[in-house]
């Protein structure tokens, strides 16, 4: 389940952030790595539409509640763990049935990436799996992850192996 | 403490608990000054703007969803007493009540059917943890004190039923920490169903007494046929 491979290769790109990256600070911990992370398809596709930041899915506005100095508007929101993209899907009225989810790894090439609970005081109290992924100007991530082809089965194994090692764990006590 | 929202009766609402979120709060409680409690969901979030759902819940509801017992949906569903519906575009924030779309069986904007919280073991212990010992446990509106101020009600109540089959006692072996053990089982205080539960217990039983006591007619009979 861990082993991604990519789509297309990543590109090689210039390292330049989006004009309104100059709205906040970046945390100090973003960084190039590579996490393994799902992300929610709301168009139903592995798309660009799919695979945008935040401020841009609000259409480059700012909505209530928001913060505007939060750098996490401005990132790409993935999941490290499939129970909170599921999560995500469940409660999103964009999320269609059934649940369109893509997985693949926050590419260094493609911008800098940190769980949000390292930087975020308020989250670093809960168990959160969130992951910012802060992308350059031309990043083009959604060539390099993939549509899980059925995500019940996918999810329905993953919680399955969850609990044989939560069993296993219960035994050893 | 951030606050959230201010609506009709129930004034400003405050953030409580987060339970799930990206970029911002998905799901989470909101409080008041009268410690109301109120699950949230933001169920959109586009370039139409962002758009909650929120509903009156007690902290039992809470932690019945923190525990996987009932879906989120069903968390939202619990109680139609206060519906509300906020929508939120650059333009304004336009809240509603009781939103016959937003609320109806086939909504889009609820939670999606048969989905749990799904949650990791010990993942909400703490919030499970807050709820069950600080916070106000409203039963049907007839109780509305702590949560050991209730558990206290409870155990009064036990007793009373215990007293009220005191006829029965006997014969059904239950005292009141049997009682107490089934209130547990059912794991959600909920009163009306442990109700349920002793009175299908009683009825069996009342129904064996009578059975028992035809036998002893039909013996008598069969002996004064004997006799004949």
């Amino acid at each position: 389940m861990s082993q991604v491979e990519t789509k297309e290769p990543v590109k090689k790109l210039e390292k330049i952030f989006p004009k309104y990256f100059e709205l906040f600070t970046l945390p100090e911990g973003a960084r190039e790595e590579s996490f393994e992370v799902y992300r929610a398809c709301r168009s139903g596709k592995c798309d660009k539409a799919s695979f945008l930041p935040t401020y841009e899915e609000q259409g480059f506005k700012y909505l209530a509640g928001d913060d505007p100095k939060n750098p996490s508007i401005y990132s790409l929101s993935t999941y490290i763990k499939p129970r909170d993209v599921k999560r995500f899907a469940s409660m999103d009225s964009d999320m269609q049935i059934p649940y369109k989810i893509a997985i693949g790894r926050t590419e260094p090439e493609y911008g800098l990436a940190q769980p949000s609970k390292e930087w975020d005081p308020e989250m670093r109290m809960r168990k959160s799996s969130h992951v910012d992924w802060w992308l350059y100007k031309d990043a083009t991530p959604h060539e390099i992850f993939t549509l899980i082809p059925d995500w019940e089965s996918y999810f329905e194994e993953f919680k399955k192996k969850r609990d044989e090692k939560n069993e296993k764990v219960c035994d050893n006590k | 403490m951030k606050k959230f929202v201010t609506i009709n009766n129930y004034g400003d609402l405050i953030m409580d608990k987060v339970f799930f979120e990206a970029s911002y709060p998905i799901l989470f409680t909101c409080t008041n000054s009268n410690k109301d409690l109120f699950l949230c969901v933001c169920c959109q979030n586009n370039k139409d703007g962002r758009k909650w759902l929120l509903n009156k819940v007690s902290p039992v509801t809470v932690i019945k969803l923190l525990k996987d017992k009932i879906t989120i949906r069903e968390a939202f569903l619990t109680n139609n007493e206060c519906r509300i519906s906020i929508k939120n575009t650059v333009e304004n924030t336009e809240i509603t009540y009781n939103d016959a779309t937003d609320w109806a069986e086939d909504s889009i904007y609820l939670p999606k059917a048969g989905e749990y919280m799904d949650a990791e073991e010990d993942e909400f212990a703490e919030e499970i943890a807050y709820y069950t010992n600080n916070y106000v446990v409203s039963y049907d509106g007839k109780y509305d004190k702590t949560f050991e101020d209730a558990l206290e009600f409870f155990e009064n109540e036990l007793v009373s039923y215990a007293n009220d089959m005191s006829s029965i006692e006997e014969k059904i072996k239950i005292t009141t920490s049997k009682f107490v053990q089934i209130l547990l089982d059912v794991n959600n205080l909920q009163l009306d169903k442990m109700k349920q539960i002793l009175t299908e217990y009683g009825s069996n039983l009342t129904e064996e007494k009578q059975e028992t006591e035809y036998e002893a007619v039909d013996d008598d009979n069969s002996d004064m046929l004997d006799a004949a």
